[in-house]
């Protein structure tokens, strides 16, 4: 199911009236329920795929837990098994067909008669996600950071629960199994933010991320070499904007949803584009992910203990105890070429992850002289370098194929093809009016909102506020584009 | 109080393209000799299939692609008519078939001629090379509704006609609001367009969210153009890519015409002479150069230039598109003495 939906606003509208009116025990079930429908509403038989993933960790989890120490390698068996299943899982459903066209074509390449059949294979919604969550629960419980959930509904509504099954953000079983089990009384508190965010992220993805859309599909669908280095960087800032807006959208109704009925989700974005370096940036977008990738893949990496998994993002932060450089530059240049494969099956998400692991190198080395910026010139110079850096960073994460990614960095860098209009006047106004309204909210937010809210002006700003946003959100309402990260 | 702000503000029933045009100018479809459903705009079904059933029947037939100029009459009276119909009347036992779409591109235009050619005996084709409509890409389902709905595709390996064919398998086979990729309806798919029926059925407010939609960015635009002081005479950029795509595809369509054994009449439309047209004079007289050198490419293919046929006096005015009331030139769309002189125009070089 869809948040975007009618179908959905119902649902929800059922499932929140019901959930309050049972008991504790009811609930999980409830919602449990609740959660297999929502997922079963795009997709009833891949609901076997969800569960296949949660009972193995179930079970190896309480295996983990249950070995001493002493075990360790029978430990480590139990473990295995889980990552097997885990990726496996992932490797069948997201990259085996990605696998076999790039061998076919190696095989082409090598004029053999070898050819590898074509499966048609659908990827199963939020996989990625409840995959990593999977992970984690089980390398926690191995770590000892976790003790092993002995009742499987419990775990069960962890991995399921439906507000963030399917594009995160990616819990932690720390953070959800605890609030799951809790009987939470009803707050009225919970009912008004939780519909203040669901309505915040129906806004920014029906009235806002929907309609540049078509804008940035038309534009990328245009022949590359067509195009200046100017229309490059317009695409990317629309593409940028598009893709924020949309899976910051899900985010916010992902933490609404979750607060109508009492549970607390951990922010998943907090304004990247204001970042002054990429590093900041990763503590900043899809907070969850970078968190994870830090926790499971970058500090295993770089060869140091972890000794407590946070929900805190960022990758590539220094570290107190350091590794030494050459295993730091391939903990990073390593974790980010996971990083872009996660996202996607195509080359193209592979070159977007190293293009991060180069500017984050290259933020390192450059650190020295970044410190030396003297305080109140730091931000106008570091701002717009981080900005379009990761403006910038969208274009192979965008694009059909590496050939057009290549092609449209080329007109970029070339000084012949640099200039130039390819695009509909329009264009160009709806990046240059999203980038400035953009700057004004986050203004407004940080420096004008809280002032006002002890002024008289608060609670009539707050009505027309709610009410332009309820009615456009009711024009705008239509499941005509998924949310993006749905695909990862 | 959404919802009441929905119902009060975007109320009524009207097409978005009523709307673009403005009060001013009406959309009007010609008719055959004996009233025959031969000019087809964008939605229905049976309006092509009567227009074939309508094209069996003749001894030859025309097809007269065009834009919203082909089917709009400024400040129009009772009985007044389009171009398309004045030819019927002065052809006897010749069919014209029309097909036009606002804004229309040499694109869209391929893809419809060569489903008409599929579909029934055409000898004559008229295209029309509006300046103004280069500036599109794309093709847009709403108005190749019956391509899309019957899976056309072009048989082809041009890159641009392999792309069109893309985007036309797009258009046939989209991807499932609830985001599945296969053919099957989803639960959701069900469920949605139950809801949304029953919504629509019952409330006029979600009856009219299109209409909503419509008005919220024909707002968007007439603020634009008072922020920037944009107007009809204003000009327009020719867009290179565009552009370029499009003369690509009125070449395969010449090409495709040839194919066929078919004539080609290559027309540059009227245009408002007596004020200085929209465009940039250097780039006008190139676009009209390079739309005869295609003429000249082909054998078939016969070139006119009608741009100052129709006088200043015969077209019109348009609603204000910046919101300060008021009205502006109309370079696209004259009253219907506009209509009769491209009608007498076009008709000798359309005659079998």
């Amino acid at each position: 199911m869809i948040f975007n939906s009618v179908t959905f606003l119902v649902f929800f509208t059922f499932v929140a009236s019901l959930y309050w009116a049972l008991g504790r025990k009811p609930r999980y079930w409830f919602l449990f329920l609740a959660s297999l429908v929502f997922y079963g509403f795009w997709k009833w038989e891949y609901l076997s795929v969800i569960l296949l993933s949660a009972v193995t960790d179930f079970v190896v989890a309480r295996k983990l837990d249950d070995l001493p120490d002493e075990k360790g390698k029978e430990r480590k068996r139990w473990l295995a098994v889980s990552l097997v299943i885990n990726l496996g899982l992932l490797m069948y459903f997201k990259y085996l067909l990605f696998f076999t066209e790039n061998l076919n074509g190696l095989f082409e390449m090598l004029g053999t008669a070898t050819r590898l059949p074509y499966w048609d294979i659908l990827l199963p919604f939020g996989i990625s996600f409840y995959t990593f969550e999977t992970i984690s629960y089980t390398i926690d419980v191995y770590r000892r950071h976790l003790k092993a959930e002995r009742e499987f509904i419990h775990y069960g509504l962890f991995v399921a629960f439906f507000p963030k099954l399917v594009a995160g953000p990616i819990q932690r079983a720390a953070e959800l199994i605890d609030q799951l089990k809790e009987r939470p009384a009803f707050d009225i508190g919970f009912l008004t933010q939780g519909i203040n965010r669901i309505l915040q992220g129906l806004f920014l993805k029906v009235v806002l991320a929907d309609n540049l859309a078509p804008v940035v599909d038309e534009a990328f669908a245009m022949d590359p070499g067509l195009l200046s280095g100017i229309d490059v960087i317009t695409l990317a800032f629309l593409f940028g904007f598009q893709i924020y807006f949309d899976f910051a959208a899900y985010s916010h109704i992902a933490l609404g949803a979750a607060l109508v009925l009492g549970i607390r989700i951990p922010e998943n974005f907090n304004y990247p584009y204001i970042s002054t370096s990429l590093r900041e940036f990763w503590k900043r977008w899809h907070i969850s992910l970078s968190s994870w990738i830090r926790d499971y893949l970058y500090l295993p990496l770089t060869g140091v203990k972890v000794t407590q998994s946070t929900g805190k993002g960022g990758i590539g932060q220094s570290l107190d105890h350091q590794p030494t450089a050459r295993r730091r530059n391939f903990a990073l240049f390593a974790t980010w070429s996971i990083m872009g494969f996660w996202h996607g099956a195509n080359w193209t998400f592979v070159l977007w992850g190293l293009y991060h692991a180069t500017f984050i190198f290259i933020e390192r080395k450059l650190q020295p002289l970044r410190n030396a910026i003297p305080w109140a010139f730091k931000p106008v110079i570091t701002w717009p370098l981080t900005l379009g850096v990761s403006m910038l960073s969208w274009i192979p994460f965008r694009a059909e194929n590496l050939t057009d990614t290549f092609e449209l960095y080329g007109r970029l860098l070339n000084p012949n093809t640099l200039i130039g209009m390819g695009l509909r006047e329009n264009t160009y106004l709806v990046a240059a009016m999203v980038m400035a309204s953009f700057a004004v909210a986050w203004g407004f937010a940080h420096f004008i909102l809280p002032r006002l809210q002890s002024s008289v002006i608060w609670y009539p700003a707050r009505v027309i506020q709610y009410t332009v946003m309820v009615a456009l959100i009711l024009v705008f309402l239509r499941p005509i584009n998924q949310f993006i990260y749905f695909q990862f | 109080m959404g919802i009441v702000l929905l119902g009060t503000v975007f109320s009524g029933e009207r097409s978005f393209e009523e709307a673009a045009l403005g009060s001013l100018t009406v959309v009007h479809e010609g008719a055959g000799p004996n009233g025959e459903n031969s000019h087809c705009q964008r939605i229905k079904e049976e309006d092509h299939a009567a227009a074939i059933a309508f094209a069996e029947g003749n001894k030859s037939n025309i097809l007269i692609l065009g834009n919203s100029q082909t089917h709009s009459i400024n400040q129009k009276k009772g009985g007044e008519t389009v171009y398309p119909e004045l030819i019927q009347q002065q052809l006897d036992g010749v069919g014209v078939l029309t097909h036009s779409m606002p804004n229309a591109n040499f694109q869209e235009f391929l893809i419809s001629h060569a489903w008409w050619t599929q579909h029934t005996a055409i000898d004559h084709v008229a295209v029309p090379a509006f300046m103004d409509d280069l500036r599109e890409d794309g093709l847009r389902g709403d108005f190749l509704k019956m391509p899309v709905t019957s899976g056309f595709q072009l048989l082809s390996e041009q890159p641009l006609e392999q792309s069109l064919n893309k985007q036309l398998n797009l258009l046939t086979n989209p991807p499932s609001e609830a985001g599945s990729e296969s053919d099957a309806l989803t639960p959701q798919d069900v469920s949605e367009e139950a809801l949304n029926a029953w919504l629509s059925d019952h409330t006029t407010v979600w009856r009219n969210r299109s209409n909503a939609r419509g008005d919220l960015f024909l707002s968007l635009y007439g603020l634009r153009n008072k922020a920037f002081g944009i107007t009809a005479s204003t000009q327009r950029k020719m867009i290179p890519a565009r552009y370029d795509r499009n003369l690509e595809a009125l070449r395969l369509l010449c090409e495709r015409a040839a194919a066929a054994g078919q004539k080609v009449l290559l027309y540059i439309p009227p245009i408002r002479t007596d004020v200085a047209p929209p465009y940039d004079p250097g780039e006008y007289a190139q676009f009209k150069e390079d739309i005869a050198s295609i003429s000249t490419a082909f054998d078939h293919v016969e070139f006119a230039n009608l741009e100052d046929i129709v006088p200043g006096p015969l077209w019109g005015y348009k609603a204000s598109t910046d919101g300060d009331g008021e009205p502006e030139l109309d370079f696209m769309h004259f009253q219907f003495a506009g209509h009769e002189i491209l009608a007498n125009a076009l008709t000798p070089l359309l005659a079998p």
